[in-house]
């Protein structure tokens, strides 16, 4: 397994994440109607249904031009809070990955560091808040001490899945405190959250892409 | 499951924005294939261009306030989905007839977001583009935190005084401190006896039983701050206006626009119930209602329900409020 990651496993993420969304449109759809209007699956399976579409449209030549692609479908296409949150994860990817022919572990911490900071900014959202930076903050934190330890680059995939897991696992006991579901107040808990879920698929495809 | 008349799911939006304008072929036009609809006279000179939108579902809002003395332009998103910021840009281009252009809308934290990229877009290509995100109802933050209240009922008429100022050629400073204005005279509150449903699933957004009622459930089937037993129209409309009286607060001598707002499948004979105790409670209270306003404005599928809304009217505000509007959802003699 390389140490590196090309365009061409860049490609094989996004239609990865695309099947295992698809996998799983309806329990996805079901978290999200227990605190929210139920059509987050649907959202997101259209965010990257289109994103597949527009890489292969687009034939780009370079790992942040796809990210960039990418990101920009997933705003285009879906709408509601979902598509700039998630798609600014992947804007900000790419603007962390130009001139870079080869993605290190070093380059795919800060790419992720960068799309926390983004979305952050974008959202608000802190840790805690019950949303999908709850999977991604872990997540990112888990590459940054990957780096420090010199892992190698698939056991720092499994331990970001692990984080970004048990991420996602742990809002469902949180109170929402941002976007629709916020207003379920105490009504929240015990309901995991459906952004979180999807950020954890994210990560499983690209640990599974690999 | 709820039975409702559509045809498939992912063509709803589509569907509906092809029968709006078709019911109103002399008054509307839609933009190319776009999820986009504006007055049939767009762009109109010399006036600053107002767009409105949102999520589909709460028809007529936004959908059908646009026109002369209303909005320019509305761009419609999916069901209780904010648009994507591609469209939102190209209702602002279409809206612009160089005076600027004002963004008018719910504040929801998905349309703020798209709405905003789209702004920031609209400005780096040299269009003169600002924000008003309206904040009526109460329930959803307290008063200190009014900047994070959600928008609901008061909206028709923001944009019918929004839409008669820019039509008199109010330019943008002046206009946008205007609606400010508006939308800060206007607090909003509900009542829900039921939730809805989501046309694409057949599912409803929430549980309520059959003998409670929610305060304050949002237009989405967001939870509310209250559920209780099912009570009297007239003693609900009294908890209704204590809240709402106290929070701008309304006092003895002022003078309002009431409005009872249908949720989707509340009766007439239950709007004009409540309005008449609305009558009654606020004249013993001194306050004047200026104008009546009962209808469905905002609705939120089928859900059953009310909400009531106060604006509080000055020289300024009842001046454009008395002025025409021409709009599929709202006209004004």
């Amino acid at each position: 397994m390389p140490e590196k990651l090309s365009i061409d496993d860049f490609k094989k993420i996004f239609i990865n994440i695309n099947n295992t969304i698809k996998e799983n449109v309806l329990y996805l759809s079901e978290l999200d109607s227990q605190i929210g209007d139920g059509d987050h699956g649907i959202t997101i399976s259209r965010g990257f249904e289109t994103a597949v579409q527009k890489i292969d449209e687009g034939s780009p030549n370079t790992i942040n031009e796809l990210l960039k692609i990418a990101g920009n479908a997933l705003i285009f296409s879906m709408g509601g809070a979902s598509g700039p949150i998630f798609g600014t994860i992947f804007l900000e990817m790419s603007k962390a990955s130009v001139n870079k022919q080869l993605i290190s572990l070093a380059d795919l911490a800060s790419m992720f560091s960068s799309a926390l900071d983004g979305v952050s900014k974008l959202g608000g959202a802190k840790p805690g808040d019950k949303t999908m930076i709850d999977s991604l903050y872990p997540a990112a934190g888990s590459l940054k001490n990957s780096v420090l330890k010199n892992l190698s680059l698939k056991e720092s995939l499994q331990k970001m899945l692990a984080a970004a897991e048990n991420g996602a696992l742990s809002t469902k006991d949180m109170v929402a405190s941002k976007g629709r579901a916020k207003y379920s107040g105490e009504r929240s808990i015990g309901h995991q959250d459906a952004g979180a879920t999807t950020l954890f698929f994210i990560i499983k495809a690209f640990y599974e892409s690999v | 499951m709820v039975k409702k008349l559509i045809n498939n799911a992912e063509d709803i939006v589509n569907e509906l924005i092809e029968g709006f304008v078709l019911t109103n072929k002399k008054k509307v036009k839609r933009i190319r294939n776009l999820n986009i609809v504006a007055r049939i006279d767009t762009p109109v000179k010399n006036k600053v261009g107002i767009v409105i939108g949102g999520g589909a579902g709460h028809e007529p809002l936004f959908l059908e306030y646009i026109g002369k003395g209303m909005a320019d332009v509305e761009v419609h998103g999916q069901i209780f989905a904010a648009p994507s910021p591609d469209i939102i840009l190209e209702a602002i281009k279409t809206a612009d007839s160089g005076k600027g252009v004002v963004l008018l809308y719910n504040n929801y934290a998905g349309d703020v977001l798209n709405f905003n990229m789209a702004q920031e877009m609209a400005r780096s290509e040299g269009i003169k583009v600002d924000t008003i995100l309206i904040n009526d109802e109460i329930s959803s933050a307290p008063p200190e935190r009014s900047g994070e209240r959600r928008g609901t009922t008061a909206d028709h008429i923001i944009i019918k005084i929004a839409g008669a100022a820019s039509e008199s050629g109010l330019e943008f400073d002046s206009l946008i401190k205007l609606i400010k204005k508006a939308i800060e005279s206007s607090r909003s509150l509900g009542v829900s006896l039921s939730a809805c449903t989501l046309p694409q699933t057949g599912m409803a957004t929430f549980e309520l039983e059959e003998d409670k009622i929610e305060f304050g459930m949002g237009l989405h089937g967001e939870v509310g701050v209250k559920r209780v037993d099912h009570m009297s129209a007239d003693k609900i409309t009294e908890t209704l206006l204590d809240l709402i009286l106290k929070d701008l607060p309304f006092c003895n001598g002022d003078e309002v626009i009431a409005i009872v707002n249908g949720y989707g499948s509340t009766t007439r004979m239950e709007m004009f119930i409540i309005m008449r105790k609305i009558h009654s409670f606020l004249t013993e209270r001194s306050i004047s209602i200026y104008s009546s306003e009962l209808g469905e404005f905002c609705t939120s599928q089928e859900m059953a329900g009310i909400s009531v809304t106060l604006i509080k009217l000055d020289n300024e505000l009842k001046r454009y409020y008395d002025m025409r509007a021409d709009s599929p959802g709202y006209i004004k003699l």
